[in-house]
């Protein structure tokens, strides 16, 4: 969520990263869930093929590691750190509860690539608790 | 942590946007600086400091 008008040199890599990640997502994706229709693959294909689309996640991840890194105005770190702590936070109190929950047969089970999607949801919640507490929604 | 920037800044006529590019950060930061929502580390103090040509000191106060 860049809110920002004026981007610093990281903010920019940053938003290429993850427009090439992202667009490689949709693409892996695509082909991952068009393959997993065929039945007679190699589990070597399948594997290869369902790898792609979670590495394409992970330089997502990678993407916002190096603006952490990269960034050189201090306020706006601060601002990514926290989105991604209240993400970190969020995702894995989510799937640890949720764990326990499917364990007990209490709720349907859930592919674990979702709590990636949690994760996201809470970057944005992240931003928006920025907003409220520091008047700037952050950089990721 | 109280400060003297927005006094200061506007003695010299700069807008939030003129501080921040001769701070090299973001106009968001200048803001939150002013507000007191963030404390700058002590390297961007110095920055602030010797840009206004004051001691840190006589630009942020003591106390909350």
């Amino acid at each position: 969520m860049i809110c920002n008008a004026a981007k610093s040199p990281a903010q920019k890599r940053y938003l290429r990263r993850v427009l090439l990640f992202t667009g490689l997502y949709l693409v892996t994706f695509a082909l991952q869930t068009a393959l997993t229709k065929e039945n007679d693959l190699s589990v070597f294909t399948r594997t290869a093929f369902a790898l792609l689309p979670g590495f394409c996640i992970s330089g997502v991840f990678w993407a916002i590691g190096r603006l952490i890194v990269e960034e050189q105005d201090e306020f706006q770190r601060m601002l990514t750190v926290r989105q991604a702590m209240i993400a970190s936070g969020l995702a894995m109190a989510s799937a640890s509860v949720w764990g326990f929950l499917e364990g007990a047969a209490v709720v349907p089970h859930v592919d674990a690539y979702w709590w990636a999607v949690v994760w996201f949801i809470g970057l944005a919640i992240g931003g928006a608790v920025n907003r409220v507490q520091y008047g700037s929604w952050g950089m990721a | 942590m109280k400060n003297r920037l927005k006094v200061l800044r506007a003695e010299r006529g700069w807008s939030q946007q003129d501080l921040a590019q001769r701070l090299e950060v973001s106009r968001q930061s200048v803001n939150a600086i002013e507000t007191g929502k963030y404390d700058p580390s002590l390297p961007l103090a110095f920055r602030i400091a010797d840009l206004f040509d004051m001691a840190i000191e006589e630009i942020f106060l003591r106390g909350e």
